[in-house]
């Protein structure tokens, strides 16, 4: 733990990580600004040359936040994960 | 995050298989990694499960931030479980997001080598810079970040070596569509670097033991 309480490489790293933000976010801004607010699959069909196809999205979900694939195939996988993810815990805890 | 958005039909079948043919044998490699331990480390198998449960939920999730975005949580699963745990779960959501429809049954060795390529970079970067960097949120935010980027570098080049089916565009014209696409998704890989080094620094807080390599 010694090391975590030095000031010098932590600011190091947090500059290195800020200077890097900065690049990232510089870079896609420029991008969206040639591609404007359009969703992934319309980008991605853009950038190949190939027609949008349904993605099956689970209609205009809940402030603006939506759901890639069938939300009931989506509810019952997740349910089921959650569901081995409790038996993992209980069985072997974290 | 970096995933090939494009629906089964788009490779020909000789390159759906050598990437699901590499796809499986970093499966093989990680299963046999994992078979070939003494002793199997039941709470990193719990902890895995978390984080497939979790990457799952997040990824199916379209964020509206420029005009929609996803977040895949690879570096954070890179940083929590290892690479061979990591291989195995972005496989595992990567099947189950192809079942729900969302990406196609053919993509999914591509976007399985898209999504290791992420985790394995996030992992190396992460114990690379552990004495040089010992801020986990930075050190967590720094490997996220190239991991991403490594993870858009694998897509492009998955995509331009196999080629699209069926339209007319050059070279040329796919590598600069799928450069603004790496870049927009370098903006996203800020905001996932920025939850994931909140999360990391968080459970380095509670539970220092459950970061790989930060074991005391």
């Amino acid at each position: 733990m010694s090391d975590c309480t030095r000031a010098g490489p932590e600011g190091r790293g947090r500059l290195v990580f800020a200077c890097l933000i900065l690049v990232a976010g510089t870079v896609a801004l420029l991008a969206y600004a040639v591609t404007g607010p359009v969703g992934i699959e319309e980008r991605f069909a853009s950038a190949t040359g190939t027609g949008t196809h349904d993605t099956g999205e689970g209609g205009n979900g809940v402030a603006g936040f939506t759901l890639e694939g069938q939300p009931v195939h989506y509810v019952a996988f997740l349910l089921l994960l959650i569901i081995g993810c409790f038996a993992l815990y209980r069985k072997y805890a974290l | 995050m970096a995933h090939i958005h494009l629906e089964d039909g788009s490779f020909t079948l000789l390159w759906v298989i050598v990437w699901w043919v590499l796809a499986l044998v970093v499966t093989g490699a990680a299963i046999f990694l994992l078979r070939s331990a003494k002793k199997a480390d039941s709470r990193r198998i719990t902890l895995a499960a978390f984080c497939t449960a979790a990457a799952f939920a997040v990824f199916q999730v379209s964020i509206p931030v420029a005009g929609g975005v996803h977040i895949s949580l690879t570096p954070l699963i890179g940083i929590l479980t290892g690479p061979v745990y990591g291989a195995l779960i972005v496989l595992i959501i990567n099947i189950l997001s192809a079942a729900i429809g969302h990406g196609g049954w053919g993509m999914i060795g591509a976007n399985m080598l898209v999504n290791v390529s992420e985790v394995f970079v996030a992992y190396a970067v992460w114990r690379v810079l552990r004495t040089t960097v010992p801020d986990l949120f930075s050190r967590a935010g720094i490997a996220t970040l190239a991991g991403l980027l490594c993870g858009s570098i694998v897509m492009i080049v998955i995509i331009l070596v196999s080629g699209v089916q069926g339209v007319t565009q050059t070279s040329g014209q796919v590598l600069a569509g799928l450069s603004i696409i790496a870049a927009i998704n370098m903006g996203v890989a800020v905001i996932e670097a920025l939850m994931t080094g909140l999360v990391v620094s968080y459970i380095g807080k509670l539970r220092p033991d459950l970061l790989v390599g930060e074991r005391k």
